[in-house]
């Protein structure tokens, strides 16, 4: 137990390390390479207006102290008032989370658990009907571009069949256009290491041993198999779960105007709110800190010969 | 005699690969009897484990049992998959030649043991528990109890064959396959799995096959020898006759290739050539391109005979029997 | 041992081993005609893709009514055509996929041989920074920078190529280590080889198959970032044509017209597809275990498919 927790406490430093990382980049390229106030104020505004928002923003001071400040409003999660909604941006980041949280469980966890069968299946028949039906469509997954993917979703479901809403968050039916738009490529690659490392573990020495034992197949397959074939397919669960947060939940929540930070985060692209993008890239950096650590964790339950 | 435990007949494994369709097992018959131990040796790449895993039923794609049967008391293991289930691993069970790979690396040993004893005698818990530290006492385990939560990692590649043979004495089988089981070890820890495998059989009366390349492991623990070459058995005897008066001239080959601790010779004999490309054999006798006594009649198939009681020989030109042997060549 | 000799093949039999791959065949044909028509746009286009023709506006495609054989695949809301604008966008996709890989793959290349040849601290210290910029993807902080920076295409390929270099580095770095313990570079090293001599001749050809299918691969998923960069809004900027960007006009029009989204869309996913068949191929050609099985596997098909006639 005292391993764990000394584990789980050098992850955490390591994460903060990792969000200091991030956050610092995000810092230098704005106020360095980047001139915040040119970017956040319309073209037209005057000299004195930008004086004031520089001022606002503290940006009239030595580089150094800023930087310090920065740090510690990151380490207080105090990132000032969004200028697109004048309230603190922290708290609209926060309002947004749990439509995000929803649709990346519903996404990525379905995903996961279709990825799962689906691998072993194909596994067991290498170049058997479900393998190559597997193989091809997780290739043609992989393919599609996600964005193209949700249009095309919308153009069928919603303008063809009109059998689903394709736009906002107001009922349980609104989810599904999205969670499938946002499963579809995970479930191809996540389908396709099932199914690979299936393919391996079952081809290793231990598992003849084990068949040689009489043992029953689901056994063979789903206990000593599978765990052996866990660790891959853990890392890049927690893999795609990070990428649908960082990234992916930002492309399909605005195909969908699903109301999370995806969309805020581009919505404060439009309005240049420097100040909310940077609150959305802090808890993204936070989150994929802690879903790693969790991985670890997990990765560790799985393999007990992995050592702190 | 008794009835055999297991026989093979006919049995012929193919792998299918980019170079031509690879007969690894061309046709072998044999049969294990009760409390006996057979010895197999051959050259690597002579089909002996091939033969082994299709008894076990793990032969893996690209190769397939094409032709023959295995049975177990009289009963055809291939024709009944679900009875072979419940047969392999209680009444048959292997020890594999790699005891570093052979165990789950995530779980630990205890539970590894205890899956076969609640798969085929439906004893788990407690019970179970008892049942394994027992076990591993008799391998030669010392202090089971703590140790049955260790992972295999955790103990040396001599424990890890230990352990392996205790899960495969776990169910209680009457037969023990032992493929090489001593080749990955060290030599001091080979002498000690050979004499665990002694004591075993002596004491639960196990019928053993061992498969192995090394002569001298055959002359301690078996009652009969099969040799193979190139997917055949070439000649079958009980060992004592086989190691005084080899007949097939590849098994005097392998005799004259072994050195005696009592009567080191200064040189060593080796047998010309190297073992052939499995997917071109030569016709007729696989060995004749490397016999000494080969001439034109062994580019035909040559009959199985029983030059002397007990023994079975694939060869046109036997090397002569000296004791009395009245070659009453049976063609079959 | 994979040594050279183990992917060392004429190209003339490399070529023959190909052809005899179907996806394999169409996906390089497919790639080559991409090239083409990059390379030829002002050529082999029909329109020039930023002309407006207010008139012309949202044709179908062809076959559909109101449609004519002048725009093949139709026109978007400004009345430009949409095939000639896929031939221009073919261009932007493949600039910056291949000078993402190139600049990324030089540079990871390179991080790698350095850190698994120096070792110790570097190679830690280069491997942690690989492992912690692998934890976050990218696409945010690209916004994110992108926002700030203004987008160009030099930006979009400088931000990708950042965000592109630590698998080129980690993989580097693994088959060097791996291969400087095999015996003929440990024999090279003792008879006093220089270490460039030993880098070119005798670790880097191990790389070759690799770092040709890792290429491939990550030009795909380049590709499919830049397409989704410029749909955001955030990558190529109009009057330049792009994928993603034409995706994005058509994305205001799906209601009416579909053949805006679906065209451009189908462009990228066969690029991608392609991409990923030959990126599969490369694999398994320079894995002789790998190809093995796939003889084995065709043998196997090819019996079971005669079975079945037999049975027919």
């Amino acid at each position: 137990m005292d391993r764990v927790a000394n584990l789980i406490l050098r992850r955490l430093l390591h994460g903060v390390i990792v969000v200091l990382g991030v956050m610092t980049i995000v810092f230098f390229v704005t106020r360095i390479i980047g001139d915040p106030v040119q970017v956040m104020l319309p073209v037209e505004a005057t000299e004195a207006e930008r004086a004031l928002l520089r001022n606002q923003l503290g940006l009239d001071r030595p580089i150094l102290e800023q930087f310090l400040q920065f740090a510690g409003n990151t380490l207080t999660f105090n990132f000032g008032d969004s200028l697109w909604q004048r309230r603190p941006a922290m708290d609209i980041v926060l309002q947004r989370l749990p439509m995000t949280a929803l649709l990346t469980a519903a996404g990525i966890g379905a995903a996961i658990l279709l990825s799962i069968p689906l691998g072993i299946v194909a596994a067991l028949r290498p170049d058997g009907i479900v393998d190559r039906t597997t193989v091809v469509a997780s290739l043609a997954g992989l393919s599609m571009p996600q964005f193209w993917l949700g249009l095309l979703l919308i153009i069928l479901f919603g303008v063809k069949l009109g059998w689903l809403p394709t736009s906002g968050a107001r009922s349980p039916a609104h989810i599904i256009l999205p969670a499938i738009t946002l499963a579809l490529p995970s479930l191809a690659r996540l389908a396709m290491v099932v199914r690979t490392a299936m393919i391996d573990e079952m081809n290793r020495q231990y598992i003849k041993v084990v068949r040689a034992k009489g043992l029953k197949r689901a056994r063979v397959i789903g206990v000593h198999a599978l765990r052996n074939a866990s660790v891959p397919i853990l890392t890049l669960s927690g893999w795609e779960i990070i990428g649908a947060l960082a990234g992916n939940v930002v492309v399909v929540e605005s195909i969908f105007a699903w109301p999370g930070l995806g969309l805020t985060v581009m919505q404060s692209i439009e309005r240049q709110d420097l100040i909310l993008l940077q609150a959305v890239v802090f808890t993204v950096a936070v989150m994929a800190v802690c879903i790693n650590i969790l991985i670890d964790i997990a990765h560790r339950a799985i393999d007990p010969r992995v050592n702190a | 005699m008794t009835a055999p435990l297991l026989e093979l007949d006919d049995l012929v494994v193919t792998f299918t690969t980019r170079r031509g369709r690879i007969e690894a097992v061309r046709g072998v018959s044999l049969a294990v009897r009760p409390g006996e131990t057979l010895g197999i040796v051959g050259e690597s790449g002579s089909g002996k484990s091939v033969t082994m895993q299709a008894v076990m039923g793990v032969v893996d794609s690209p190769g397939a049992v094409e032709h023959g049967d295995i049975s177990w008391r009289g009963r055809s293991l291939l024709a009944r998959e679900g009875e072979a289930a419940d047969i392999r691993g209680r009444d048959i069970a292997m020890v594999f030649q790699d005891a570093m790979t052979s165990l789950d690396p995530l779980f630990s040993i205890g539970t590894q043991i205890g899956e076969v004893l609640a798969r085929h005698r439906g004893v788990t818990g407690a019970a179970a528990r008892a049942r394994t530290i027992e076990l591993l006492e008799l391998v030669g385990i010392a202090n089971p109890g703590p140790r049955l939560h260790y992972l295999p990692h955790q103990f040396s590649g001599g424990m890890r064959q230990r352990i392996m043979i205790a899960m495969a004495l776990a169910a209680e089988p009457a037969l023990l396959i032992a493929d090489e089981p001593t080749t990955a070890l060290d030599v001091t820890v080979q002498a000690q799995i050979v004499d665990l495998l002694i004591e075993l059989r002596d004491r639960l009366g196990l019928a053993i096959v061992l498969v192995t390349h090394d002569l001298g492991l055959v002359a301690e623990l078996c009652d009969r020898v099969a040799v193979m070459y190139a997917g055949r058995i070439v000649e079958t005897a009980d060992v004592w006759s086989l190691f005084d008066a080899p007949a097939h001239p590849y098994t005097a080959g392998l005799l004259k290739a072994t050195p005696a601790i009592d009567d080191l010779p200064e040189r060593l004999e080796t047998i010309e050539g190297s073992p052939p490309d499995p997917s071109d054999l030569p016709s007729g006798c696989a060995f004749r391109l490397r016999c000494p006594r080969a001439d034109a009649a062994c580019a035909s198939a040559p009959p199985l005979t029983h030059p002397a009681a007990g023994r079975d020989l694939l060869c046109w030109h036997p090397e002569p029997l000296p004791i009395a042997a009245s070659p009453e060549a049976a063609h079959v | 041992m994979p040594t050279p000799a183990s992917t060392g093949n004429s190209p003339g039999q490399l070529l023959r081993e190909l052809l005899r791959d179907r996806p394999a065949t169409l996906s390089t044909l497919f790639l080559l005609l991409l090239v083409f028509a990059a390379i030829l746009a002002p050529f082999v286009a029909p329109h020039d893709p930023a002309t407006q023709a207010l008139r012309a506006r949202l044709e179908p495609p062809f076959w559909l009514a109101g449609g004519s054989l002048d725009h093949i695949l139709g026109t978007d809301n400004l009345g430009r055509d949409v095939l000639s604008r896929i031939i221009y966008g073919a261009r932007t996709s493949l600039t910056v996929g291949l000078s993402v890989v190139a600049i990324a793959g030089t540079f990871g290349v390179t991080i790698g041989l350095v850190a698994a040849y120096v070792g110790g601290r570097v190679d830690s210290f280069v491997m942690s920074w690989v492992d912690t910029q692998l934890s976050f993807p990218d696409l945010l902080l690209a916004l994110t920078v992108l926002t700030v920076l203004g987008s160009s295409p030099t930006t979009v390929v400088v931000i990708l190529s950042i965000g592109g270099w630590m698998v080129f580095a980690r993989m580097t770095r693994g088959i060097v280590k791996s291969t400087r313990n095999e015996g003929y570079v440990e024999a090279a090293e003792l008879v006093g080889c220089s270490i460039p001599r030993i880098i070119f001749v005798h670790i880097l050809p191990n790389l070759a198959a690799p770092l040709s299918t890792l290429l491939i691969l990550e030009f795909a998923r380049i590709v499919l970032a830049e397409a989704a960069l410029s749909f955001l809004g955030m990558g190529i900027q109009p009057p330049a044509t792009s994928w993603g960007l034409d995706i994005a006009v058509g994305k205001d029009h799906i209601f009416g017209a579909w053949w805006l989204v679906t065209f451009p869309g189908a462009a990228i996913a066969l690029t991608i597809l392609s991409a990923n068949l030959l990126a599969a191929w490369v694999r398994t050609t320079a894995d002789p275990q790998e190809r093995e099985k796939r003889f084995a596997r065709s043998a196997a098909g090819r019996q079971m498919r005669a079975a079945r006639r037999v049975e027919a």
